[in-house]
């Protein structure tokens, strides 16, 4: 079989068995049952060839699971959910409320600032999405908040969401393309920041530009005393946890997945001092943990052979051919492949969009001299502005389906571009300068 | 029958959950003890053990999983159909993932048995029967099968008819 064709088959059946709605972990698994069985079968009837390429993917699939290099997801996860069903994480967006003060926009900030820690924690920007803009948008609405200032900022946490650490996502990512995962944890923190910034710049911006967009409203006057004891009481002891995790992981002190337990035990010590940490909170933690760590496992469990079967059939090293013979330059490919994350976006979870592209891209960013930790940050940001980019992203039609009544696929639209065009700008200071993602891992090592 | 399904679903589930805050705790002693020069063959036992346990989380899990349909799937063609064929045809799919783990039971079946015959261990710490890890497949994947079937032959369907990805 040609290349192409055994990329066609892979590839293809994996996207038909998802398109009809088969869960993705068991497309993955019914596509790689029959690649295995015809790649890894060897000779003799159907049934020793499933038998043996089977056998194959269930053995390959033990070393995939078992690596220590995933604990960070579960821990990750498990100390995000303790930190919401404490009720810590409430605490800490109240207090960010009224520190905010007379700020303009100010709900607009305070959607960046508590969507982030809940998209970062969560590892779901989906749930994310759907769960602020429940709890936001009409909160919003009734202060006179314009759509696109209630809509934008839950749609743009997403983005910072996927690059601040403790991201679940780009440890996810680390694992399936062989990186430090440290490293690209710790990548994250500048170009996060940057983007925080460039979103904080546009709230205000957009907040001066029509006041009316976000009209301010009279506040409970917050004295100092009261500002100080918010700060050290309810915010920093919060973030202390986040950044001591980032630190440990920086400095080499301790692994990721030891830094990550660590985290959760920090999490659950905190909680126990405020009194908040009640059995029926440590279950429902335990639960939703357990959900997205098993859903994400079993993908990873179903495609563990994947790109195996890329790189056995030829596929990968035949399109790596087929696509560098074009002598296209890096910079138009780069182009390419955050092409076609954006596309895929349009239709797929970002974990399926990893285990499809990274086999292909990653080798790809290797031959053209790329530096992988870089470029994963640049997958990672694609991975976001794919879903909220219109006209199908996805994370456009959760936002429809939690927003007020009346409100129009349009009004949704123009209120992401201009959080879209501030991931857009980061990724093309990416490009032009790399040290914005390779300076601070150096630092570590 | 199903009752005693689900009873057993659930139990593994608890099993999951308990082993996963486990991990957690091993994690955090293991490292622990390192700092404070205590640390002996045990702590890399907790990693294996610890290693070993998101293959035994996921199998445990699973089943649990696919009765609440926490697995993501993309709705795209169920939702594009008509009515009154929507739920026809996820039922459809759902006989499609019986399929699946049906055959996954059969040959991962088979790889355990073959390991147990053949006495192939996994290289760790601590040396695990491979078949020790494979059995938990064919268990995990008859229960994840029994599961989807309350899709097919049931009053409730996996797919909602609204398009989009759903976990």
């Amino acid at each position: 079989m040609e290349w192409f064709e055994a990329l066609f088959l892979l590839l293809g059946l994996t996207l038909f068995f998802m398109a009809l709605g088969v869960p993705v972990a068991f497309a993955f698994l019914a596509a790689n049952m029959i690649g295995a069985a015809y790649f890894m079968g060897g000779r003799g009837d159907i049934f020793t060839q499933m038998s043996r390429g089977i056998g194959q993917l269930a053995n390959n699939a033990i070393p995939t699971i078992t690596s220590f290099n995933l604990m960070p997801v579960p821990m990750f996860l498990l100390m995000g959910e303790i930190f919401f069903f404490t009720g810590l994480a409430n605490r800490m967006f109240g207090a960010v409320d009224r520190l905010m003060g007379k700020l303009p926009a100010r709900l607009s900030f305070v959607t960046v600032a508590g969507g982030t820690a809940f998209a970062t924690l969560s590892g779901s920007s989906m749930g994310s999405t759907a769960l602020l803009g429940s709890l936001m948008v009409p909160e919003m609405q009734k202060r006179g908040y314009k759509k696109h200032m209630a809509i934008g900022p839950i749609l743009g946490t997403g983005g910072l969401a996927m690059l601040i650490p403790p991201s679940a996502l780009a440890v996810l990512l680390a694992t399936l393309a062989d990186l430090d995962i440290g490293a690209l944890l710790i990548a994250g923190i500048l170009p996060g920041l940057m983007l925080a910034v460039f979103y904080a710049i546009l709230i205000l911006g957009m907040a001066l530009w029509d006041p009316s967009a976000a009209p301010s409203y009279a506040l409970e006057p917050t004295n100092w005393s009261e500002k100080a004891r918010l700060f050290f009481v309810d915010i920093l002891p919060m973030v202390s946890i986040v950044i001591g995790v980032i630190l440990v992981i920086m400095f080499g002190v301790a692994t990721p997945s030891e830094s990550a337990a660590f985290g959760c035990l920090g999490v659950a010590i905190l909680a126990t001092l405020y009194r908040s940490l009640t059995w029926d909170g440590i279950v429902k933690s335990v639960t939703g943990a357990l959900r997205v760590t098993t859903m994400a496992l079993l993908i990873i469990f179903g495609s563990a052979t994947f790109s195996a079967l890329l790189a056995f059939s030829g596929a990968s090293s035949g399109l790596i051919r087929w696509a560098t013979g074009f002598e296209l330059d890096s910079i138009t490919m780069l182009l390419i492949m955050f092409a076609i994350l954006l596309v895929l976006g349009m239709f797929m979870d970002q974990l399926s969009m990893m285990l499809l592209t990274v086999p292909i891209f990653f080798p790809l960013a290797q031959t053209l001299g790329f530096d992988p930790i870089w470029f994963a940050v640049i997958v990672l940001l694609a991975l976001e502005i794919s879903f909220t980019t219109p006209p199908f992203g996805l994370l456009l039609f959760v936002m429809k389906g939690v927003s007020a009544p009346g409100t129009k696929m349009r009004d949704i639209y123009a209120a992401a571009i201009p959080f879209i065009g501030c991931s857009m700008l980061l990724v093309a200071l990416l490009i032009v300068f790399p040290g914005i993602a390779t300076w601070l891992p150096s630092l570590g090592r | 029958m199903m009752r005693h399904i689900d009873k057993l679903c659930d139990l593994l589930a608890i099993f999951a959950g308990i082993y996963l805050v486990a991990i957690m705790l091993g994690i955090v002693v293991s490292a622990l003890a390192r700092t404070f020069y205590l640390s002996g063959t045990w702590s890399s036992h907790v990693f294996t053990f610890a290693e070993f346990g998101l293959l035994y989380i996921v199998m445990a899990a699973s089943p649990w999983l696919v009765r609440e349909k926490g697995h993501v799937f993309i709705e795209l063609v169920t939702a594009a159909l008509p009515r009154d064929i929507q739920r026809p045809f996820s039922r459809l799919v759902s006989g499609v993932c019986v399929l699946i783990c049906l055959v996954l039971v059969w040959y991962t079946w088979g790889a355990t048995v073959k390991a147990w015959y053949f006495g192939d261990a996994e290289m760790r710490s601590l040396d695990m029967p491979k078949y020790l890890l494979l059995g938990a497949m064919p268990l995990s994947f008859f229960l994840m099968g029994a599961q989807f079937s309350r899709f097919v032959i049931g009053s409730d369907t996996l797919h909602t008819g609204e398009a989009g990805v759903h976990e």
